[in-house]
């Protein structure tokens, strides 16, 4: 059975039917081949699903497509203006912190969603606000210095 | 709401289920824990997010409000600490923008032998709660039971700060003190009914100073070891100290209170005490002995932060 589904991706209107079963990573991965939203765990813990619903980073592949009716998606494609990457993106790659990339979407909409709650998180705020996303490669810290980063570069031009 | 109550009425039951966040429910489904053709999804009822005053100084709180609300909520995060703690120990910001305290309540018990994919529980075949079979891994000479775990980490607090749930279905509604919607098995853990919705959380006023601690290996995604929740009324008696999924209801540790209510021996013989007569079950998470040291230590630690030290200390 199919059911019909309204919703807002990266600002652009999106009607389509979907599966009751199907979940929003699915919508997003298969339907509308925005892929840079990784598959990887299935079950909540490592987070490389991560979009923006409704304003707040939630796991696509814990979300039914259903559950986003009518609401605002945000994906990691429509974070840069064009050409321009977003200042967390660019702080992300300034500092390091992409290694095999796998966990980057995620991570970069998990910082995303820990800025927009907490503009000027300490270190232990930064840590809590990027646990939902698993990396295997940097270690963390390379993220957590370009957390630091966009926070820096934010003060300085207010 | 009368319109959930009526779907769930009309379902045949096993075939319907009810969704909260779905951060837990839907990841048993790929386990293939559960199965279900219908969900009734009640985040879609706005009134069960609300949170408000009661009137008479209390708090209540809809269902469907999620862990981040709770947790970054003003009048909780003031009145009630503890609760807002537990609800920001869940998980990561992501599940907690989308679990709700409804759900937490009535997160299913957790086995290490049963949560686990399949392939994975083709080693077990017996447990008594993934299949029809006649063993408990956790306890192999048990003779019945399930010792599953009460996992919610929001279930401590509420059971210290003395707090109530609403149940509603088709034929009314009922209220149930928090302790007693947890039946004591791992696989029949709530007194739930199969058409009844758990709609709202009734606090009472703040009682006094407290302390939530949830003990975990890493402070990463996982569950508790134990959590431990302690309420020190203002007026003397009355204390509370919780201890929660240590087993497949939360724990009071009725001798422990009651010493921290007469205030006339150290934190450390109550903090010893309080261990000591918790029914504890060895687990892959720690042994009775470990959890029964570490518990004793936490709750020191939690009793000498609000406790003036007596005289014997």
């Amino acid at each position: 059975m199919t059911t019909p589904l309204n919703l807002w991706v990266n600002g652009e209107p999106v009607q389509l039917f979907v599966r009751d079963d199907e979940t929003l990573l699915d919508v997003l991965r298969d339907r509308l081949m925005l892929t840079g939203t990784k598959r990887g765990c299935g079950e909540g813990q490592c987070g490389h699903c991560t979009v923006i619903l409704n304003g707040k980073s939630v796991n696509s592949c814990l979300t039914l497509a259903l559950e986003a009716k009518g609401g605002q998606v945000l994906t990691i494609e429509g974070l840069s203006e064009g050409d321009r990457l977003h200042p967390i993106q660019q702080a992300y790659a300034e500092a390091g912190a992409v290694q095999c990339g796998y966990c980057a979407p995620g991570m970069i909409m998990s910082i995303y969603s820990l800025l927009k709650e907490n503009r000027q998180p300490d270190e232990e705020a930064i840590k809590e606000g990027i646990k939902g996303v698993m990396c295997r490669c940097t270690g963390y810290y390379k993220v957590i210095d370009a957390v630091k980063q966009v926070i820096s570069e934010g003060k300085k031009s207010e | 709401m009368a319109e959930a109550t009526d779907l769930l009425k009309k379902q045949p039951p096993a075939e319907a289920v009810l969704m909260a966040g779905g951060t837990d429910l839907l990841v048993r489904e790929r386990q293939k824990l559960i199965a279900f053709r219908t969900i009734i999804y009640l985040r879609s009822i706005p009134v069960l997010s609300e949170i408000r005053p009661d009137g008479s100084g209390g708090l209540t709180i809809g269902a469907m409000a999620s862990l981040d609300e709770i947790a970054s909520h003003p009048h909780i995060r003031e009145k009630y600490p503890l609760l807002a703690q537990a609800a920001s120990a869940v998980a990561s910001p992501q599940i907690r923008h989308k679990a709700t305290i409804g759900g937490n309540l009535c997160l299913s018990s957790r086995c290490w032998f049963y949560n686990h994919s399949p392939f994975w529980r083709a080693e077990y075949p017996e447990c008594r709660k993934a299949s029809a079979g006649d063993k408990c891994y956790v306890l192999p000479k048990s003779r019945r039971g399930c010792f599953a775990l009460q996992s919610g980490d929001t279930v401590g607090p509420l059971v210290a700060l003395n707090a109530k749930v609403k149940l509603v279905s088709d034929e009314g509604e009922r209220i149930l003190k928090i302790e007693d919607l947890y039946l004591g098995d791992g696989i029949n853990y709530l007194a739930l009914g199969p058409r009844e919705i758990l709609t709202e959380v009734l606090l009472p006023s703040p009682s006094g100073t407290g302390a939530f601690i949830k003990f975990r290996p890493q402070n990463n995604l996982d569950y508790a070891s134990f959590t431990l929740s302690v309420i020190l009324p203002r007026d003397g008696a009355g204390s509370r100290i919780v201890v929660g999924s240590v087993a497949s209801q939360p724990l009071r540790a009725r001798k422990g209170e009651r010493l921290l209510d007469q205030g006339r021996i150290g934190i450390e013989a109550i903090a010893r005490q309080a261990a000591e007569e918790l029914k504890l079950v060895s687990f892959v998470r720690g042994s009775v002995e470990f959890k029964r040291r570490v518990i004793e230590a936490k709750l020191g630690e939690a009793l000498a932060a609000f406790v003036a030290p007596s005289p014997q200390d």
